[in-house]
């Protein structure tokens, strides 16, 4: 089943992987030792890709529950998805050919790519900003 | 008794330091939760609304989970990669 959110996920996780390939396409042409930061940024923004898709099942789980366990549930498996964001960036800083700042770049770019491609449309689209009295 | 050395002393601060950081995490987990009960609540109102509650949920969640990420990544810098132990 591929739920209600699919289409949604599909469109987010491609813009997340072109932007992932802009930003390593960046680095390898501005760094002189390109590897760590690459291979960072790709361990980065694929957990970060398989965190969403944990979240999507999660939501899509906790609507048909009841409120209380949908609470107990959802703030259960946030902390399971927090901890998974530990080890990544803790593997990060001990291992000498991964980069932090790739990886902690890699974990954001779905938050910009959210916020880019929907919540700034559809704050325009409903036009909020502006008042009911210029129309 | 040994007097308390300036990289003890930055050391201890580091390890009050995350702790408190790391206090940044707990907040989008209630936040979520209480949000994921009050969609359970819309969605049991109105099923037909479940798509676009879910959809919505979902941005709204993805967005506010990487707040917690900041924190974590302050304390783990300060625990494993401490910047400031260098400046002694």
């Amino acid at each position: 089943m591929l739920g209600y959110t699919w289409d949604i996920q599909v469109k987010i996780v491609k813009y997340t992987l072109i932007i992932m390939i802009l930003i390593a396409a960046a680095a390898f042409m501005s760094f002189q030792e390109p590897r760590p930061f690459i291979y960072a940024l790709i361990f980065g923004t694929l957990i970060s890709i398989l965190n969403f898709r944990n979240l999507a099942l999660t939501l899509e789980k906790a609507v048909t529950m009841n409120p209380g366990h949908a609470q107990v549930y959802t703030s259960s498996k946030y902390f399971i998805r927090f901890f998974i964001n530990a080890v990544v960036i803790f593997v990060c800083i001990k291992a000498n050919y991964l980069n932090v700042l790739g990886a902690v770049l890699g974990l954001f770019t779905i938050k910009f790519v959210i916020i880019g491609t929907n919540l700034f449309t559809i704050l325009f689209s409903k036009r909020i900003f502006k008042r009911k009295e210029e129309e | 008794m040994e007097p308390i050395t300036g990289k003890a002393l930055i050391l201890a601060c580091s390890a009050i330091g995350a702790g408190l950081a790391m206090i940044a995490g707990i907040g989008p987990g209630i936040g979520q939760g209480y949000a994921a009960g009050k969609g359970a609540e819309g969605v049991g109102r109105q099923p037909e609304a479940q798509g676009d509650i879910v959809r919505t949920m979902l941005l709204g969640a993805a967005v506010a989970e990487t707040t917690g990420i900041y924190g974590l990544i302050i304390a783990l810098i300060l625990l494993f990669a401490n910047p400031l132990v260098g400046l002694l």
